[in-house]
């Protein structure tokens, strides 16, 4: 299928959506890289934010248990004062 | 401008930590509830999306999201990432007629209750379509065949709702219009 009638923003919107939602097929993955070249300073996680908006409209919130939140806060505390080096 | 709480964890405040999990750790394990039906699962899902948040805070722009929505953006990826490489051995979940969390269910959350609402707000603006098929595939993990068959269209028409709903939907949030601000990861 064609997309010659879309924009370059229209077409890497959509692929920015597909990605964001169901993620992307190999050849959706390539031309999306190769818009990407072509407007390089374009926001690339827009959509993943719009799709984490989603997230938070919909998720019923309920607490963390004492014991994981005491595991990830230790963890947390030596991230912090030794972080790893990238 | 006071710093954030993960401005505060990317310059090594310790405090920051706890903080950030005060006001971040229902929200990470509630969305890990949702996609890991295994409580350990969750678990160690939270424990590689809190890593990935320390790791991350430094990358965190106020001017671009909100907090709450970064720590979400951070652990959908995460999630994601993990249902998919599990989704061959799941069965498929079963299809709710409406997911939108009522406002009851959201009490406890009174942390980011304000940007919650705000999201809820704007979902409901979106065609009852694209809303439904936006909630199967990114709260309840559904793949694009698995919506198609759950709602009985055709699988053209599940993308296409999919796409104009995440459009709209950052339309309405007000994101840059221009799209051009940024490129790479956060």
């Amino acid at each position: 299928m064609s997309h010659a009638w879309k924009t370059t923003e229209q077409r890497l919107l959509e692929l920015l959506a597909d990605r964001a939602v169901f993620g992307l097929e190999p050849k959706a993955a390539k031309e999306l890289r190769q818009l990407l070249r072509e407007v390089p300073d374009f926001d690339t996680e827009c959509m993943e934010r719009a799709a984490a908006t989603v997230q938070l409209a919909c998720a019923p919130i309920e607490p963390m248990p004492d014991a994981v939140r005491d595991r990830i806060r230790t963890r947390g505390r030596r991230h912090v004062l030794a972080p790893p080096s990238e | 401008m006071p710093l954030t709480v993960l401005q505060r964890v990317a310059d090594g405040d310790v405090a920051a930590v706890d903080e950030c999990l005060g006001q971040y750790g229902g929200l990470v394990w509630s969305l890990a509830r949702r996609l890991c039906p295994k409580h350990e699962d969750a678990e160690d899902a939270v424990q590689e999306i809190f890593v990935e948040i320390w790791r991350n805070a430094g990358k965190f722009d106020p001017r671009i999201a909100s907090e709450a929505t970064y720590v979400t953006m951070i652990a959908k990826r995460r999630l994601i990432d993990r249902y998919r490489r599990r989704s061959r051995d799941l069965d498929t979940t079963p299809l709710k007629e409406e997911t939108v969390a009522t406002d009851a269910e959201h009490e406890r959350w009174t942390e980011i209750s304000d940007e919650a609402s705000r999201a809820r707000e704007q979902m409901r603006k979106l065609r009852p379509e694209e809303r439904q098929v936006l909630e199967l595939s990114i709260n309840q993990g559904l793949s694009q065949s698995q919506i198609a068959e759950a709602m009985n269209l055709p699988l053209g028409t599940v993308k296409t709702h999919a796409r104009r709903g995440l459009i709209r939907l950052r339309e309405l949030l007000g994101a840059d219009a221009a799209g051009p601000v940024r490129g790479g990861d956060q």
